[in-house]
């Protein structure tokens, strides 16, 4: 459905993303996480039309994104910082919206600002940071788009209203075969919502998977050797391995890409004991960020 | 509620939300227009027509009706002011609805939106540009339109209403129409809504900034540039030659605007009974009136198209994360520092003039670049991007450079080019003395005087610069193009301002080809003026003063005969006004001593007017209004012929064309007598011997005029100017201006005999100069009256010998050298006389006392 091919955008000579490319299938969830600044933001704008991207194309449905009136019509991206129209309710919104986009159903706004327990006749620059959000959701989810981009939408959000809004997105995704780009900090939000994954870090796309695969391809090991051994020595037997630490008499760390051949070279170091537990997408986050950790007790010292 | 189907259309939808979201800017425009248009208009003409009414009642006469006067009439009672306003509130109205429709590509948030919402970049411009458009065009045609049909209602239809009145129409929509899309384009360019702001401003403005900061710098430096002073011509300030004036079809606020003054309304003169002209008012001077050039507003509705395509690219191609970040658009940053830069740099130059050139030229430049250096820190946020951004340094000195070379290098010449003999037709040119002679007063427009009521000293401080005259011939040609040659040469001299004359020269040659040169000179030395004295013996001088001096008697002046045409028909008519009204044919003829203590008047013939008999009875002079409320009743009139004004004249004119500069300027002797003749419309003024324009032509006769004295005597007149002056005591000063020395005399106005270089003497009579005192006394010198005599500057000197000596080499009349000294003689009589002795002439005993 939507084709992400080889995306670069530059900020004058600052490279912000650099040859992104990853496809989103119809009825598919996409998770974007990444440190602040990674360039989320920025690949979502380039995406909803917002940015050209510098080289690379977007294609949905086939089609080339950028400037594409009839594709952008079935979009809806729903920014980080929201705007709406000076003094404009959430009724003034929805007739604005409703110029743009020839899906938009006043009847399934109504049903959700209901929903939602939003007074669409209010001034929503009155309405608190987390009702505003929801509002923009309302209106986006009305145009009935084929692609969602939420950019930290669940930022400023009451856990029920989280609920909520993750319970609307994943039955209309299930619904129609629409499909959605989310980012999101809350990775454990994500790894419940999004089918599949992708990790940008270094301007780069360093992860993009399944979540199902993120499990299959990414463990934490607890072995017991009965002897003193190095990092060195377990690398030794073939695997590249992160995050090792000793706890006690048990060694633990993680290994990403094929398990069960990693698995099959741990065990010639004849284990008496031998763990392993898929990683969590915060813990794959980690564990691929490893290396930008800071030693503050050194800092505060 | 059921699901409502959208509107599909999103080019139409922008388009009508545009309309229903901003009209307010185009409401608040057209309010503005109307008021200012066919409200004002309407006012106007209202006023104008109940003026007429009451003038006509006052007068009772028969009120003139409207239709006689105007052909059109598009301001209201103002001429000229309601457009003027008009105009500019077009323009700033105009850009305020730009910033507010295009405003949201310079937000991060709006962009955001509207850049992701389901329309294209070029649907989304063209349609809120095309509403804009619309809205605009109903906004300033619709009230100029208005304004065609009131003067259709009160004035009836014509083609120039039509011609001047769709000028109006076509020009009010595109100049709001310029100032709108140039605001669009740079919003489409900028990333913060400030610096779309500033910049579209900077922008539109621009040409003006260039073109005035380019007009003062070369009027400063280019020598005899034709920018720096207004020229008149007789009582007529000419069409200003400014750069921005003729650069206005290359400027998009000002394209339409000097033609919106001219064509502001169209006044009808009757030249006859059956023919009249339709002229307009411009620079205040009447100009037929002809068919407005379409061809500027056609030409800036190409680069208005052309710009809003490209502002519709560049939206298309716009890089939005600039929102948000200043400074983003390269080109239009250097256009900004260059133009704000060079009006600093300009501004410098202009107003260090006094210094050479080579230092005013590093202190211009050196301003320059230090609004340079700060704009570049405002448009760089970074000092990397700063210490990048001055690469552009050596390419903002080369452009200055360049400027600076081609004004300095006087554009190679080219600006201080002499016309060909050949291909001039005529020329003008200003004069430094009075040429009296030819009814014309000296180029002392506007100047400020220092007086101690012995001697008025005035100093041009006008920005005018006054031409007269036609000279045709090939050496009067000769003589002016010899005089610009050697003007020209003053350009390239370092002058103290002791040696710097005040006064303008301006020179107008209009060649063969129809097209004009003109040139001004700021200041002048006194060489250079003591050169342009040559003018008294041009042809064209000798042609006039011959004309002048030959022409035959009338009875009625010229304006006498305008306001008799038509009210007198026959002969009998005329015979009959003359027996009632007094007339001097040929004016009046005074002889004078040279302190003007006794003068005679002579006329060829009179008649004494009737006195009104009776309440109610007025004379016929009265009647027609010839002479205002009051009658002369002059009692002291002698009789000459006819003969005798004829040779008089004869004589005069012989002495006068043979006349050397030197003996008319610089005789170094006393003259003999004055001469003065006085027209009709002056008889009031027999008494004055204030040398100015209203009281009539003195000539002084001096020694070496033989016919005039043989006349004199050959008629027994000469005891007319004979008299026997005794000075008993000297007082001396020196002829050097100092304005510093002399502030508690600075006074605002003159009205003394005496002119600057022009010097004439002043005489006051024993009782005045006693009055005068005793008047002021107790004043300080700050109330003082203006004929208050002050002796306290000058040295007195009292022995016989050196009073009699200074007396004899001392001028009534002449043209003052550099240096000299002003003498005040007390006569015998205890009455004073003030005179110029030329510095060769101050004997050395006096020099000391200087």
């Amino acid at each position: 459905m939507l084709q992400v091919k080889n995306v670069t955008k530059k900020f004058g000579d600052f490279t912000a993303i650099k040859g992104l490319s990853f496809d989103v299938k119809e009825g598919s969830i996409y998770g974007l996480v990444g440190y602040n600044g990674a360039g989320k933001t920025t690949l979502l704008k380039t995406i909803s039309g917002v940015y050209k991207a510098d080289e690379g194309e977007i294609f949905f449905d086939g089609e080339n994104i950028f400037d594409n009136e009839e594709k952008k019509q079935q979009m809806f991206y729903v920014p980080d910082d929201l705007y709406f129209i000076s003094n404009a309710s959430m009724d003034k919104m929805a007739k604005f919206y409703s110029g743009y986009y020839p899906n938009f159903s006043f009847e399934t706004y109504e049903k959700m600002a209901e929903v939602f327990g939003l007074n669409k006749t209010d001034r929503i620059n009155g309405f608190s940071k987390g009702m505003q959000r929801q509002a923009e959701l309302v209106l986006g989810m009305a145009t009935n788009p084929k692609l969602i981009l939420l950019d930290e939408s669940f930022d400023g959000l009451d856990p029920q209203k989280r609920a909520l809004v993750k319970n609307m997105v994943t039955e209309y995704i299930k619904e129609t075969g629409a499909c959605a780009i989310i980012s999101s900090h809350n990775l454990h939000e994500l790894e419940d919502l999004c089918d599949n994954v992708g990790l940008i870090n270094g301007k780069q796309l360093v992860m993009n998977c399944s979540i199902d695969e993120l499990s299959q391809n990414s463990c934490r090991f607890r072995i017991y050797l009965g002897r003193e051994v190095t990092k060195e020595e377990i690398e030794a037997v073939g695997i590249e391995i992160k995050d090792f630490k000793k706890d006690n008499t048990l060694f633990v760390f993680t290994v990403s890409g094929d398990i069960e051949e990693a698995e099959k070279k741990i065990k010639t170091l004849n284990p008496v004991f031998l763990e392993k537990t898929p990683l969590s997408l915060e813990e794959v986050f980690l564990e691929r960020m490893e290396g930008t950790d800071y030693d503050f007790a050194e800092i505060f010292k | 509620m059921t699901s409502q189907k959208s509107l599909n259309n999103t080019f139409l939808y922008t388009f009508k939300k545009t309309f229903s979201d901003s009209f307010i800017f185009p409401l608040i425009t057209f309010i503005s227009m109307a008021l200012l248009q066919p409200i004002t208009n309407i006012i106007g003409f209202s006023k104008s027509k109940n003026e007429l009414i009451a003038g006509a009642i006052e007068r009772g006469e028969t009120a003139q009706k409207i239709t006689d006067i105007y052909k059109y009439k598009f301001g209201g009672y103002e001429l000229g002011a309601s457009s003027f306003l008009a105009y500019f509130i077009v323009i700033i109205l105009s850009i305020g609805f730009a910033v507010f429709l295009f405003k949201f590509i310079a937000d991060k948030r709006t962009v955001n939106v509207y850049y992701s919402l389901g329309i294209t970049r070029r649907k989304l411009f063209f349609s809120k540009y095309l509403a804009g458009t619309i809205m605009l065009f109903v906004a300033t045609v619709i009230p100029s339109l208005a304004i065609i049909f009131v003067n259709v209602a009160e004035l009836g239809s014509s083609s120039e209403l039509w011609f001047a009145g769709l000028y109006r129409c076509a020009g009010f929509f595109l100049v709001s129409m310029a100032a709108f899309t140039f605001t669009a384009f740079v919003f489409s360019c900028v990333g913060t809504i400030a610096e779309g702001l500033a910049f579209s401003t900077i922008l539109i403005l621009l040409p003006t900034i260039v073109f005035s900061s380019l007009n003062l710098f070369v009027s400063k430096w280019i020598w005899g540039s034709p920018y720096s002073a207004s020229i008149i011509r007789g009582t007529t300030e000419l069409a200003k030659t400014n750069i921005l004036q003729k650069a206005s079809a290359a400027n998009p606020i000002l394209f339409a605007f000097y033609s919106f003054i001219k064509y502001d309304s169209a006044v009808i003169t009757k030249t006859t009974e059956n023919n009249q002209t339709i002229t307009t008012v411009y620079d205040t001077s009447n100009t037929v009136w002809s068919r407005p050039d379409f061809k500027p507003l056609v030409l800036w509705a190409v680069i208005i198209i052309a710009i809003a395509l490209l502002t519709c690219y560049i939206f298309q191609k716009r890089k939005s994360e600039i929102c948000g970040f200043r400074g983003k658009n390269k080109v239009l940053n250097t256009l900004v520092t260059f133009t704000i830069a060079f009006a600093g740099f300009a501004l410098a130059a202009s107003l260090v003039t006094k210094l050479s050139k080579p230092v005013a030229m590093i202190i211009a430049v050196v301003l320059y670049f230090i609004v340079y250096f700060v704009l570049e820190a405002v448009f760089n946020r970074s000092k990397k991007e700063y210490a990048k951004g001055l690469i552009k340094a050596p390419i903002h000195a080369a452009v200055i450079l360049i400027i600076s070379t081609f004004v300095l290098t006087n554009f190679f010449g080219l600006a201080n080019n002499i016309p060909k003999l050949e291909n001039i037709e005529k020329i003008e040119i200003s004069t430094v003395n009075s040429q009296k002679i030819l009814g014309y007063a000296t180029n002392y427009y506007g100047s400020n005087s220092i007086s101690d009521g012995f001697v008025v000293e005035n100093m041009d401080y006008s920005n005018y610069a006054e031409v007269s005259g036609n000279y045709t011939s090939e050496s009067d040609k000769q003589f002016i193009i010899d005089f610009n040659k050697e003007i020209l040469k003053l350009g390239k001299k370092q002058l103290s301002s002791d040696e710097k004359e005040n006064n303008k020269i301006a020179i107008i040659y209009t060649l063969k080809n129809g097209k004009e040169v003109r040139r001004v000179f700021n200041y002048s030395t006194n060489e250079i003026n003591q050169l342009l004295l040559g003018l008294e013996n041009t042809d064209y001088y000798k042609q006039k003063i011959t004309e002048n001096l030959t022409k035959e008697f009338k009875v009625f002046s010229e304006n006498e005969e305008n306001e008799l045409s038509g009210k007198i028909a026959t002969e009998e008519e005329k015979e009959a006004l003359l027996k009632q009204m007094f007339t001097y044919e040929g004016g009046v003829v005074q002889l004078s001593t040279v302190d003007f203590t006794s003068h005679t008047n002579f006329c060829t013939s009179y008649k004494m007017p009737e006195k009104p008999e009776g309440s109610g009875e007025e004379t016929a002079s009265k009647a027609l209004n010839l002479y205002g409320e009051e009658d002369f009743y002059l009692d002291y009139l002698d009789t000459m012929t006819k003969e005798q004004h004829t040779a008089l004249k004869k004589a005069l004119l012989d002495d006068l064309l043979k006349q050397t500069t030197d003996q008319k300027f610089r005789a170094n002797t006393q003259a003999l007598g004055i001469i003065r003749f006085i027209d009709k419309s002056n008889i009031a003024n027999l008494e004055s011997n204030d040398y100015t324009n209203s009281s009539g032509c003195f000539i002084y006769i001096t020694p070496d005029m033989e016919n005039t004295l043989k006349f004199l005597k050959d008629n027994d007149m000469m005891k007319y100017i004979e008299k026997e002056i005794k000075p008993v005591k000297a007082y001396v000063r020196s002829a050097k201006i100092d304005v510093s020395n002399n502030s508690d005399y600075y006074m605002f106005n003159f009205g003394f005999a005496n002119m600057d270089y022009e010097f004439t003497s002043r005489y006051v009579s024993a009782e005045e100069y006693k009055q005068n005192q005793e008047r002021n006394k107790n004043k300080n010198n700050y109330e003082v009256d203006l004929n208050y005599l002050n002796l306290g500057r000058y040295s007195e000197m009292t022995d016989a010998q050196t009073v009699k000596e200074l007396y004899e080499k001392s001028n009534s009349y002449c043209y003052r050298g550099k240096g000299g000294c002003y003498c005040v003689f007390e006569l015998s009589d205890g009455s004073y006389i003030s005179t110029y002795v030329f510095d060769n002439n101050i004997p050395q005993s006096v020099r000391a006392y200087l």
